[in-house]
């Protein structure tokens, strides 16, 4: 008996490596960033510069891309925060397999010297699987209640991170048992909700800014097309001032952006500004410019 | 042995294999030492020079005596000569062995023809030689097994195969012998001696690897073709053992298709083994069983480059059956199966069984 024992232990020692299904289903349901990132076409060359003249004027660099550009990259922004926590296990075997259940961790955090952290995956059903990163202090007993950091769900339609998912980033909670968010410290709470198919990436981001926050919410929408067409809407609430714009674009490069003030002190504001495929003005007509029109709106790709 | 004691006799008998001043030499082709063989083979019978199915001590020791020295007579030592030392006591000679009361062996009728009969074993190996003189029956014991047996001619060989069954002696029948080239000489052609040396051979295989269960093939490791490369060490552990050592690698694409997943990958295994066969030559085929214990390192890397690629590693026990055919003195091509255990523990305990069938070439040294 002794002898079969110590051969049994011999092979298991022997075994080992990630060579698991179950691991390939649950790496499978978390989103990755590159795929739901805003690719708004970027200059080549030199970044876009221009001579702003006192008047808006059609061939000058198109603010209104600019202003894209820049919800671009807060969006990617606040996407990347969000998603380089989940990256993080994506190359790391679980720790522990169960038949629904993936466990990472609990690791030292490397900006929260003093924290833990911990990646819990569950399949709730066939392809609906719900996943959380958690945090708790080093000192706190075995018993103690983790903090959760990250929680998410996602809905498999077929394919690996095909599906419908939802993450919520949750700044404050943290930060209220001593753990740092690197680069969200005005964010409350950031929540994700996206649908990623062959034909269709859509993705809708809200923040919501602490109560020092320069913003109190601001909404992202972003939908990708095949085709490679994009858009973006941003709305951004701030002193009872609503301000929304949407833009769409192709992928050779041009663009258009809708802009209105829906609420607050320049209630009623509207305009329009397209650019072409080099991101200069071909048409702009806004209340608030001076002049209002310019350009012929038959030069908008949309 | 039988030694008589019965009648008193009381002393010390030494025989020893050579004189004070001489090597004892051993043959490759009789897989031990002259004497001792000669010795073992006149007392199973045919040192019984009186015929009365007893062999003593002094017909022994003449017919190892005789024999020994025949065979060594022209060997590159010179000739070596066994000695013996009596002290004894009593009266009538010792019988050592009493082959009338043996029950099983082979029975040379006065009608077969005289000559030196070699009765070789099925692993090759001379088991008794028998000096037939003309007109005289001799009876040789022998263990139940089936025996070719062999007399030289001066030009021919006459071999033939006769089988001793428990209880029962069986009857040499000269008719049964066939002619026979020298080249066919099962004990002392040139391929018995290459077995019996300690060699190495190197071989090339190419073979394919398939689990028995459908849905480890479908879900974790495809069928797959491998070539591999082997080094064995033949006659090292014992005499027509081979010890192994082989290095393959292969893969294969394969679709891993789970709940929602539908995803491409390249299979990839790495294995390294060593294995430990007995062979028994019979001529030009050879087939051989064994076990091998193998470390395997399989891995899949998927298409879509954002999912990890997965390794495993383990240790699987196995057997292993298979025929070599010597196309040549050096060169041989080999049938080759295995099966083997392994215990897959990554999501849970699976104890997994796959098998092996190859094909190869091999060069021997």
């Amino acid at each position: 008996m002794k002898r079969k024992a110590a051969l049994a232990l011999l092979f298991l020692a022997a075994c080992g490596g990630n060579y698991s299904n179950g691991d390939v289903e649950f790496i499978g349901a978390l989103p990755v960033r590159h795929e739901l990132e805003s690719k708004l076409p970027q200059p080549t060359g030199q970044a876009l510069e221009g001579v702003r003249q006192d008047a808006i004027a059609v061939g000058e660099p198109s603010q209104a891309y600019l202003d894209t550009q820049s919800a671009t990259a807060s969006f990617n922004g606040g996407l990347f925060g969000l998603l380089d926590l989940i990256d993080k296990i994506r190359v790391i075997p679980p720790t522990h397999r169960d038949l629904d259940r993936r466990i990472w961790g609990p690791f030292p955090d490397e900006h929260n010297t003093n924290f833990l952290v911990e990646v819990v995956m569950e399949r709730v059903q066939s392809v609906v699987f719900t996943y959380r990163i958690e945090v708790r202090s080093k000192d706190a007993p075995a018993s103690a209640p983790w903090t959760s950091l990250v929680v998410g769900t996602f809905h498999g339609t077929g394919g690996a991170r095909r599906g419908i998912g939802e993450v919520q980033l949750l700044a404050q909670a943290v930060r209220d048992v001593g753990f740092a968010v690197q680069g969200l410290d005005q964010v409350d709470t950031l929540e994700m909700s996206y649908r990623s198919d062959q034909s269709l990436v859509e993705v809708n981001m809200l923040f919501r800014g602490t109560s020092t926050a320069a913003f109190q919410i601001v909404t992202y929408g972003y939908r990708e097309f095949a085709d490679g067409q994009g858009a973006m809407q941003f709305i951004a609430t701030r002193n009872n001032l609503v301000l929304s714009e949407t833009s769409r674009w192709r992928s050779s490069g041009q663009g258009r952006t809708d802009s209105a003030v829906s609420a607050g002190a320049y209630f009623g504001a509207q305009g329009i500004e397209c650019w072409d495929a080099q991101f200069l003005v071909t048409y702009s007509n806004k209340s608030w410019e001076n002049p209002t029109l310019v350009g012929n709106p038959g030069n908008c790709a949309f | 042995m039988e030694s008589d004691a019965g009648r008193g006799a009381k002393g010390l008998v030494i025989l020893a294999s050579s004189a004070a001043d001489e090597d004892s030499q051993e043959s490759d082709q009789i897989g031990g030492s002259y004497f001792s063989h000669h010795l073992a083979s006149g007392l199973l019978g045919d040192a019984d020079r009186s015929g009365d199915g007893r062999v003593t001590l002094s017909e022994a020791y003449a017919y190892a005596y005789d024999r020994t020295v025949a065979d060594t007579v022209e060997s590159a030592a010179g000739a070596q000569h066994p000695t013996y030392s009596y002290e004894l006591a009593g009266n009538g000679d010792i019988v050592l062995t009493d082959v009338s009361s043996r029950r099983e062996g082979i029975l040379f009728p006065a009608t077969s023809p005289a000559g030196a009969y070699y009765l070789v074993d099925g692993r090759g190996f001379v088991s008794a030689e028998v000096i037939k003189e003309e007109s005289v029956e001799r009876r040789i014991a022998l263990s139940p097994g089936t025996y070719r047996v062999k007399r030289r001619l001066p030009d021919r060989l006459r071999v033939g195969e006769i089988r001793v069954e428990s209880g029962r002696i069986a009857i040499l029948d000269e008719s049964s012998l066939r002619d026979s080239p020298f080249s066919a000489d099962p004990v002392k052609g040139p391929g018995r001696l290459a077995q019996v040396s300690t060699h190495v051979s190197l071989g090339f295989s190419g073979f394919y690897q398939s689990f028995f269960d459908g849905s480890t093939r479908d879900t974790l490791f495809p069928p797959s073709p491998m070539l591999g490369f082997e080094v064995q060490i033949h006659n090292f552990l014992r005499r027509d053992w081979v010890w192994g050592f082989d290095l393959a690698f292969g893969g294969s694409r394969s679709t891993l298709n789970l709940a929602t997943l539908n995803l491409p990958y390249r299979f990839s295994e790495l294995t390294a083994g060593t294995s430990i066969l007995v062979e028994w030559p019979a001529g030009d085929f050879v087939p051989y069983v064994g076990g091998r214990l193998a470390l395997l390192l399989m891995s899949r890397e998927f298409d879509d480059r954002l999912l990890p690629s997965q390794n495993f590693y383990t240790l699987s026990p196995g057997l292993v059956a298979g025929l070599r055919f010597r196309i040549s003195r050096n060169w041989g091509i080999e049938a080759r199966s295995r099966v083997h255990y392994l215990l897959y523990n990554i999501e849970q305990n699976r104890s997994l069984a796959y098998w092996e069938l190859a094909t190869l070439v091999s060069y021997e040294f």
